[in-house]
């Protein structure tokens, strides 16, 4: 097996360039998308969602919530030509997009191993003012070492917002008993897979048998990176590394073939491992007084940070539009997203290829990124199909394709449903914060998140779940006529716009004159009971899919 | 667990998707894997059902299907005679040796995996050829091929010790409604109860109009999501309707103190009223087999444990006139090592190991292959778990040699293509 | 407690190891005969085992058979005579000439079925006239040594009986069970005598419950009892501190509680002796692999202490010590523990690719001479 096949070498030259040739480079990038999905495409392309379907779709994926009636009523009523541009831009700017981001990147980071109020504060700063990915991801690989009060004060240090960004390593760096120690090829498993693309688990103990471009040294020079990884004590999580002086031996469990790496980047290359003189190895020596592990004047963590996020590191770039798109379009261009290599190739090769060198020309702006991907007619599909046609595939975008919603997100959009109508968004996070929706928070973690380690990526409906929305007084609370709260407003509303107010509260659009009748015909049924025929109304609606996907 | 080694699962998630791409969008969840229909259809009639116990962490063999007395590896305890001519077992199961007429025991099984954390979905699966997919556990494989019945139970139940929900993981490729619906120290799911502000012609209406509502959506969108989510509901209310299963008040004091007090003796009770309620597979946990450390104390306690609460459900399904329908399987993801160490205790050994079995027509009172005299390897043909699973699909009426799965347009089979089933243990 | 003799100096308590004797099986007890020219040993491979330690080796002498399964306990009874017990339930008395050890040894008297299954725990008066069996049947048996005759029947404990202990007044039992429970029986009336001491040694959780009892003896001419095994963890893991107690005969009161590691690992206290009043010698086996020959000075340790006692001497490389067997001449010990690297998952094979089983090699140490 040659040792000499690696992550850095094959995927580089692996897709062919044929972006610009359908569309100019001058053009804006929304465009040149628009052009490359449609050339790939060999069904008719679905006609552009109206204005509700935009509105709530856009208000999910920027700011994790559906849009308020007011917010909804605003923008139906707007006439003018570029409103969904505008609409893009305001949610863009808003204070609640990095709450989002945050939100939404926490799940995808740490898919639920836990939380941390300093990893809380990084994420919020980074995403307030949109740090570029690259500088982002350095921040969690080479963390700033933690901060400790100092002995003789109580007053904390001003903190640095990126000391919390150590979480993501320090999570992963836990033991969970004796037989069970710290799980080092699950962190490299983990930073390969989320931070570029590659899963390399079953690189570990030999080549992938199924993933040529996948070699045991990849997972090896990878995980010498972390070897040397331990967290530190202190009042915010950290890291220290270790002093590495040579590279690791290690050996195919196949062919028994003795190798050695030292640390290697993935989609870069070894990193040579310098010598110094004896007595010039640390930057601060280490204390075994104070326990201090001290500072190494090597630092592989550093080495990856930087070569990991370099603009021609490709995997990387790659990696970051690529989910970047799945969240915006519900499908990555490659499909699985940790599984980037030759013999998968992207849907859209070239579009793919586009992608990521607009972004690292971009300086890694993902909130430019974002607000493109928004802007193509792809992102502003319908998701809606002729009734009962055969359905396009996934892969031409010619539908715009449903996506899951977070446990936070549901939740965040069921108490703007059901609560006032003229709930502001800051009324809304204070409930959110409130002791007494804990228990609300609670039930739909355990409903709608996954267990801990597992990515949150397809529609997984569940009985808990559907027991929940069934039976859990905490929820069904949310559906008693309290005053000026959804159903109270539907019970006093006239019978001629309350099914008006129902679907724009919780489906954030009109209805159609069949769901009208469907309404009247329930409230007539019912006319000794309306708060309880309305109850019911809003609990079918919340309780079908349409509530509670993003399409 | 400890993510050292790649398992099949790893493999084979992300394949599922690459997979569904290629076959036009069936990712999603209903749009998947089919079972050949006309399997199918045959099945549906099927009354027979499964009560799986599973020993997880491993049971030693030598301690209870395989003993070995007075030998090097032996241990300490004493083999007992059973009521099986020529049949013996270890003395610290004494109760199932009197039953033992009831069931069969396979005493060459050689496996692959001596992990758990992958030999258990290994022999959970049946360990399949790779074809990069995650295969089904057993209860996901029978909950698929044979539906739920006339119960509207959910298929599969697995009762255990600790926490509850629905495990969508033990499905695999299949999706999550074929997941394992678990009852977490045998209690009923959350929120089972309905409230009392709304009564069941409330509770009917509701999700009259939820399902009205959801059909309206489907009608635009892919099913896929949408099926799902209907699927959860329907559960979900078939389970609150069977709410009396959950009440212990109801349970017969005398089959309380027959099936013992322990974990495994309620849950084995609970799994004998949820195979009468007509659910289609069981599996019922017990932990804290991996005795490393003072084994033959441990086993002492354990192996009794089962024995008790093992020997009273033989005896309901019996004489109930079940054991006919029901597959009873008892095993774990390997036994334990002949030598001693220095921990008196046995290490992970799937090299030569123990598995019981009867009911449904799985031919009882046999003994299928043998250990050598000390017990340290298999003597003759070794099973491993791909014949087991090919003789259980065959007791339950599935031909396990042609019936395949199809996932999008691949098709799988249901059991290790190159193994055969048991002919000893089929009549 | 142990009286001391405060004229007497401090003892030197740096053991040196000097010999390793292989074995071919694994050893769960050992015993030196009381005239210190026989060592026997017995284990997993049913067999009395005697090494003549009169040379410069130990040599091993022909095996005596007719045990089945395991044998846990010996016991010596008088200077003529030792007590075997079996995991089949048999007890066996054999007779040898105190002049010739190495000679012929006879049959005094056997049961087959003195227990139903496994022996646990056995014990004899110093005076040789008494004998006290206790098993896993929940039964516990105490004999006339000359005959081997029933004495007494101490039956329907609520739990496996794992080790007794008999006073030298041969008139009271102390029987300790699988949940650290400690019982006091009187023999001429097989009545319980005063309440239950529940020595905490013992542990259980959800899946699993550990024995934490695996020693039990009176001391000090009746005055001490000493129990010693595994206390459990503030976490109640499965896996515990290998742990000693002692008791005021007298009142039944806790004396002394040592914790003899803070290493949950370090599982068990498997044997135990004591060098003249005031050093305690115990051996541990834990898990994984891990054993510790420790000593303990009493004068010098805080009697109330209940927190992890400092040895004196720490001994770590042997792994899993089950047995420790004193001899008469009081400057040397043997130790039995298992060879190393014991564990492993699925088959361990030798070149030829045999099976390996496990062995328990004796260590011989040697106590410095006093000055």
């Amino acid at each position: 097996m040659s040792s000499a096949r690696t992550l850095g070498l094959t995927l580089g030259c692996a897709t062919v360039l044929l972006a610009g040739s359908l569309a100019t480079a001058e053009e804006p990038l929304h465009v040149r998308i628009d052009a490359l999905v449609a050339a790939r495409a060999e069904v008719p392309l679905a006609p552009p969602a109206d204005d509700a379907e935009f509105c709530r779709r856009v208000h999910l994926d920027l700011v994790g919530r559906v849009p308020t009636v007011v917010e909804t009523r605003t923008f139906l009523a707007d006439t003018s030509a570029d409103k969904r541009t505008k609409l893009v831009d305001r949610l863009l700017a808003s204070a609640e997009h990095p709450r989002h981001l945050a939100e939404s990147l926490h799940v995808e980071l740490m898919e639920r191993r836990g939380d941390d109020e300093h990893w809380q504060r990084f994420l919020r700063s980074s995403f307030e003012r949109n740090r570029p990915w690259d500088d982002f991801v350095r921040a969690i690989l080479k963390p700033t070492p933690p901060q400790t009060k100092s002995d003789d004060s109580d007053e904390s240090p001003a903190e640095s917002p990126d000391v919390g960004a150590a979480f993501f390593l320090t999570s992963r760096l836990v033991s969970e008993g004796a037989m069970a120690p710290v799980d080092v090829p699950g962190l490299t498993r983990d930073v390969g897979r989320l931070l570029a693309g590659v899963d390399l688990q079953c690189a570990q103990c030999h080549d992938h048998l199924t993933v040529d471009d996948y070699s045991q040294r990849d997972f090896q020079g990878l995980h010498v990176v972390f070897e040397n990884v331990k967290t530190v004590r202190g009042d915010t999580p950290g890291v220290s590394e270790g002093l590495m002086q040579q590279s690791k031996p290690f050996q195919s469990v196949f062919t028994g073939e003795p190798m050695q790496t030292g640390p290697f980047v993935p989609g870069g290359r070894e990193i040579t491992i310098p010598t110094f003189e004896k007595g010039e190895e640390y930057v601060v020596a280490p204390d075994r007084k104070t326990r201090s592990p001290g500072v190494p004047r090597f630092s592989p963590l550093t080495e990856l940070a930087l070569g990991l996020t370099a603009p021609d590191n490709d995997l990387f770039a790659k990696n970051a539009v690529n989910r970047i798109w799945f969240d915006m379009l519900g499908r990555g261009l490659v499909e699985p997203l940790d599984l980037h290599h030759a013999d998968n190739p992207p849907s859209h090769p070239e579009l793919l290829d586009l992608l990521a060198r607009e972004f690292v020309a971009h300086d890694f702006d993902a909130r430019w990124l974002r607000r493109e991907l928004m802007l193509t007619a792809t992102y502003q599909r319908t998701s809606r199909r002729p009734a009962d046609a055969k359905p396009p595939p996934e892969t031409s975008y010619a539908v715009a394709l449903e996506k899951r919603l977070s446990a936070e997100q549901l939740l965040r959009s069921a108490l703007i449903v059901t609560g006032p109508a003229e709930a502001t968004v800051e009324q809304i996070d204070a409930r959110l914060q409130d002791e007494s929706t804990a228990a609300l928070k609670k039930a739909f973690l355990k409903a709608f998140a996954n267990p801990p380690k597992e990515p949150e990526i397809d529609f997984e409906p569940t009985v808990a779940a559907a027991l929940t929305f069934l039976n859990d007084k905490t929820f069904l609370r949310l559906l008693e006529p309290t005053d000026g709260h959804l159903v109270d407003r539907l019970v006093k509303s006239d019978d001629a716009i309350l099914a008006d107010e129902l679907y724009l509260a919780v489906l954030s659009r009109l209805p159609d004159d069949e769901e009208r009748a469907i309404v009247t015909t329930h409230l007539a049924k019912h006319s000794d009971d309306r708060p309880n025929a309305c109850s019911q109304l809003a609990w079918a609606l919340m309780s079908s899919t349409e509530f509670l996907v993003n399409h | 667990m400890h993510s050292r080694l790649c398992t099949p699962a790893d493999h084979a998630l992300s394949r599922r998707r690459v997979l569904g791409a290629f076959a036009g969008g069936a990712a999603g969840l209903g749009l998947g894997p089919l079972v050949r229909p006309a399997v199918a259809e045959d099945l549906k009639a099927n009354d027979k059902q499964v009560l799986l116990v599973w020993l997880d962490g491993g049971m030693s063999q030598l301690e209870s299907w395989d003993p070995k007395p007075n030998t090097r590896f032996g241990g300490p305890y004493r083999a007992i005679d059973t009521s099986v001519p020529g049949l013996r077992v270890s003395e610290l199961m004494p109760k199932v040796a009197t039953r033992m007429q009831h069931l069969s025991v396979v005493r060459s099984m050689k496996t692959e995996d001596p992990n758990h954390s992958s030999g258990v979905p290994k022999i959970l699966r049946g360990h399949p050829k790779n074809r990069g997919v995650t295969y089904p556990y057993f209860g996901s494989a029978v909950a698929r091929l044979m539906g739920p019945g006339p119960s509207g139970l959910p298929p599969y139940v697995w009762v255990k010790p600790g926490s509850g929900g629905f495990v969508s993981k033990h499905a695999g490729f299949l999706g999550a409604k074929y997941g394992a619906l678990a009852l977490g120290d045998g209690k009923p799911p959350n929120n089972l109860l309905r409230p009392d502000t709304i009564d069941s012609d409330a509770d009917r209406e509701r999700n009259e109009l939820r399902e009205l509502f959801e059909r309206r959506y489907r009608r635009t969108h892919r099913p896929g999501w949408s099926e799902a989510n209907t699927h959860v509901y329907d559960v979900a209310r078939t389970l609150m309707k069977n709410v009396e299963l959950f009440d212990e008040s109801k349970l017969d004091p005398q089959d309380v103190e027959r099936y013992g007090r322990h974990h495994l003796g309620r849950h084995l009770l609970l799994a004998r009223r949820v195979l009468e309620a007509g659910v289609r597979f069981v599996q019922v946990t017990s932990y804290g087999w991996d005795t490393h450390g003072d084994n033959f104390n441990a086993h002492a306690r354990r192996v009794p444990g089962l024995d008790q609460p093992l020997a009273a459900v033989l005896d309901d399904l019996h004489d109930r006139g079940m054991l006919e329908n029901v597959l009873v399987v008892v095993m774990a993801e390997f036994g334990r090592t002949p030598r001693v160490n220095g921990s008196v205790g046995r290490d992970h050994w799937p090299n030569a190991w123990s598995l019981a079995t009867g009911g449904c027509g799985i031919v009882p009172g046999q003994v299928v292959g043998a250990t050598n005299d000390d017990g340290t390897d298999v003597a003759g043909t070794p099973y491993d778990i791909g014949s087991l699973f090919h003789t259980w699909f065959h007791a339950l009426g599935i031909d396990s040699r042609t019936a395949e799965y199809h996932n999008g347009t691949q098709p799988l089979p249901v059991a290790h293509d190159d193994m055969q089933p048991i002919r000893e243990l089929l009549a | 407690m142990p009286t001391v003799d405060e004229a007497k100096p401090t003892m030197p308590v740096e053991p040196t190891q000097v010999a390793e004797v292989p074995t071919d099986r694994q050893i769960m007890t050992a015993r030196f005969e009381p005239g210190g020219r026989l060592l026997v040993t017995a284990g997993y491979d049913g067999l009395v085992r005697r090494w003549d330690f009169t040379g410069e080796e130990p040599r091993e002498l022909e095996p005596l058979a007719g045990h089945h399964g395991w044998i846990e306990r010996i016991t010596f009874l008088g200077d003529d005579r030792l007590v075997s017990a079996d995991s089949w339930g048999r007890l066996r008395c054999w007779s040898f000439d105190p002049a010739d050890p190495a000679g012929e040894w006879t049959v005094a008297w056997d049961h087959e079925q003195a227990h139903d299954g496994w022996i646990r725990g056995l014990d004899v008066t110093p005076d040789g006239t008494r004998v006290v069996t206790g098993g896993n049947d929940r039964a516990a048996r105490v004999r006339n040594a000359a005959d081997g005759k029933l004495v007494r029947e101490l039956p329907n404990h609520h739990e496996e009986v794992h080790a007794v202990a008999l006073h030298p007044d041969g008139e009271n039992v102390v029987t300790a069970d699988l949940r650290g429970v400690v019982v006091h029986w009187s023999v001429a009336t097989g009545e319980r005598v005063r309440a239950k001491i529940e020595t905490g040694l013992y542990f259980e959780d959800k899946s699993w419950a550990s024995p934490g009892i695996r020693f039990a003896r009176f001391e000090d001419d009746g005055r001490t009892l000493v129990v010693a095994g595994s206390e459990r963890t503030a976490t109640n893991r499965t896996v515990g501190h290998p742990a000693v107690q002692f008791y005021d005969w007298a009142t039944a009161e806790r004396t002394r509680s040592l914790r003899c590691s803070e290493d949950v690992s370090q599982g068990y206290v498997f044997d135990l002796a004591f060098r003249d009043a005031r050093q305690l010698v115990v051996v541990t086996s834990g898990q994984p692999g891990k054993g510790q020959l420790l000593v303990f000075d009493l004068d010098s340790l805080d009697a109330e202490e209940e927190e992890s006692a400092k040895p004196v001497f720490q001994h770590t490389k042997m792994a899993n010590c089950h047995a420790l067997a004193p001899h008469p001449d009081g400057r040397r010990f043997v130790v039995a523990a298992t060879n190393k690297r014991s564990q492993g998952n699925g088959a361990v094979t030798d070149k030829e690719g045999r099976y390996l089983g496990n062995s328990s090699p004796l260590h011989v140490w040697e106590w410095p001479q006093t000055p």
